[in-house]
């Protein structure tokens, strides 16, 4: 059996680690704390000691920098030729037909609706719900107990925050961040914020 | 200043009338402005504005429907045509209302009042990327308001603005005028900012002999009348350029895709007399500028834009740099508005006065210039 090494930092590096540790007790399952420069790029020399034909990897790093940090370490790993499977928390309760990309993780007391699309490196939290036919973009991060209505579009690397429900079948524009508690009814366009203590929606223009 | 200034209603509206619709107030930036039907619609001095570009023309008019007072543009910023959602009225850049539904049919108009149905416009001027709204009729030329080599200052500066901006708004509970007397306040960063803008600028408070004795010769004279004297006096509280060195310049990954304002590892600084604070805490790589706009006595809304310097190469993860710089940087302007909104809070009409030290001379002649504008018989 290939050993798998969890690359990240902080508590989603102890989350995945001991999430993977639980669910693949007989296999050699490693950490790797990585480091960051001055300028908060990453050391990846570690890689150096690791084949993709022995070892699988998972980048667990937080939803920082809008996600970019953990789509580049992801990037970084993947473009090493290392295999890194998604990993379905023993708890969840993924609906038929549903499909989730490469380095998701999918917490335990997740329920990801039948027929829903989860592109790579999306983050789901314990007890979010993803709506029936819904499609979320890679990177996504969504935080506990999140919930998602059927068909909803959510856009890569958008940030959901804890309290937040989408209603169904609206599309949440790419790299949007909704951290203020509420139902969201609207298509909203890209880079949109609902941050505290703004107020109204914070964005970006170009 | 007198605690009334700060909390009178009547003060707050003549204060409206003779300054914030005398003067040329920031509107928005021009790359907000960009393409054809592009428009940016804020409310100044409670008449709803909306500044929209015409085929690369832009113009500034009071966004109101004449037919039913509907807010043409209902968004803070967007592209469509000036048009109203509630009956259609369409107006040209001239504000003209062009085109209504059905005019001759349900309207009838007589010639003379279809042909005078046209918004009320105001004036305009851009500086730079920098666009500025006087809502006075007859408004005063903006190089009275601002001094030759500050206009320029600004001009060269904004020129070097990104178009990628990010725009947060935050109502806060004090007098407008708290914020500029804390920005003209070199004393207070150390305390106010200790564990934030403190550690990467060594900011200090010193006395301009000068400019000291020009404050006590302005102080102490009577209420002046003499109107070139009082504009003189206005347009020396607008500056800027670099201000403090910084500490370290901490280098960045994007730093390398923008093409860097000036090559001074300096904290700048700009003020813009009345209600504009741009500043740059990175050595010329963003900006930030902060509006505050007056709502009521003790309600400012702060308007904040948050940019780079403009890129030379396309960077993907520029969101995502200004978001972290709207995390970081509100840190900052939060410790000001705890401590402004304390202020407000204790001020009552019987609160002592400030007494300010030497090292506050600019404040004290703003202090001067504004109660003889408020009190006295000059206008602007």
């Amino acid at each position: 059996m290939k050993s798998k090494l969890i690359v990240g930092t902080g508590d989603f590096l102890d989350i995945a680690f001991d999430a993977w540790r639980a669910k693949m007790p007989d296999a050699d399952v490693k950490r790797h704390d990585i480091a960051q420069d001055r300028s908060h790029n990453f050391d990846l020399e570690f890689l150096d000691g690791y084949s993709p034909g022995e070892t699988t990897m998972f980048a667990a790093f937080d939803n920082r920098f809008l996600n970019f940090k953990r789509l580049e370490l992801m990037g970084a790993i993947k473009g090493r030729g290392f295999q890194m499977e998604p990993y379905i928390g023993v708890g969840a309760l993924v609906g038929a037909g549903a499909r989730i990309g490469e380095n998701s993780f999918i917490s335990d007391g997740a329920v990801i609706g039948a027929q829903a699309r989860l592109q790579h490196n999306i983050y789901v939290g314990p007890r979010a719900v993803i709506g029936y036919a819904s499609q979320i973009g890679q990177s996504a991060w969504i935080e506990a107990a999140v919930v998602i209505g059927r068909r909803a579009k959510i856009g890569a690397q958008v940030l959901l925050g804890e309290g937040v429900s989408i209603a169904e079948q609206v599309e949440i524009g790419r790299m949007c961040l909704l951290d203020m508690p509420g139902h969201y009814r609207e298509n909203l366009p890209e880079k949109v914020f609902y941050v505290f203590p703004f107020d109204g929606p914070v964005r970006i223009f170009n | 200043m007198k605690p009334d200034y700060y909390l009178s209603e009547e003060i707050f509206r003549r204060e409206q009338e003779k300054v914030f619709t005398r003067l040329w107030i920031f509107f928005g930036l021009t790359t907000m402005l960009a393409d054809h039907n592009s428009f940016i619609a804020r409310t100044l001095s409670g008449i709803p504005v909306v500044v929209q570009n015409f085929n690369n023309r832009l113009r500034a008019f009071e966004n109101i429907c004449l037919h039913r007072q509907n807010a043409l543009q209902w968004e803070d910023s967007g592209k469509r045509p000036l048009v109203c959602r509630y009956h259609g009225w369409g107006y040209n850049a001239e504000g003209f209302a062009e085109n209504i539904p059905s005019d001759a049919e349900i309207y009838r108009f007589d010639p003379k009042e279809r042909s005078g149905l046209t918004l009320r416009s105001f004036h305009l001027e851009v500086i730079g990327k920098l666009v500025f709204i006087n809502l006075s009729a007859d408004p005063l030329p903006i190089a009275e308001q601002f001094p030759a080599e500050f206009i320029e200052s600004l001009r060269s500066s904004s020129e070097m603005y990104d178009s990628e901006v990010l725009v947060a708004r935050v109502r806060t509970r004090f007098n407008w005028k708290l914020a500029y007397e804390n920005l003209r306040d070199a004393n207070h960063p150390p305390f106010v900012h200790a564990q934030t803008l403190a550690k990467s600028v060594d900011f200090h408070a010193v006395i301009d002999e000068a400019q000291h004795r020009r404050s006590e010769n302005v102080c102490e004279g009577a209420a002046s009348g003499d109107r070139t004297r009082q504009m003189e006096l206005l347009r020396s509280f607008s500056f800027g350029g670099p201000d403090t060195a910084l500490n370290e310049l901490k280098p960045l990954e994007w730093h390398g895709a923008v093409d860097r304002f000036g090559n001074l590892e300096h904290y700048y600084n700009w003020l813009a007399y009345p209600n504009l604070h741009i500043a740059s805490g990175s050595g010329g790589y963003s900006f930030t500028l902060e509006q505050h706009n007056p709502v009521a006595p003790g309600v400012t809304e702060l308007v904040v834009y948050w940019l780079t310097a403009k890129k030379k190469r396309p960077y993907p993860a520029m969101a995502a740099v200004l978001q972290a710089s709207l995390n970081g940087g509100f840190r900052v302007l939060e410790e000001d508005i705890r401590i402004m909104e304390m202020v407000q809070k204790n001020l009552h009409a019987g609160a002592p006065l400030p007494r300010q030290g030497d090292y506050e001379y600019l404040n004290k002649m703003v202090e001067k210039w504004y109660s003889d504008l408020m009190d006295g018989d000059f206008e602007i």
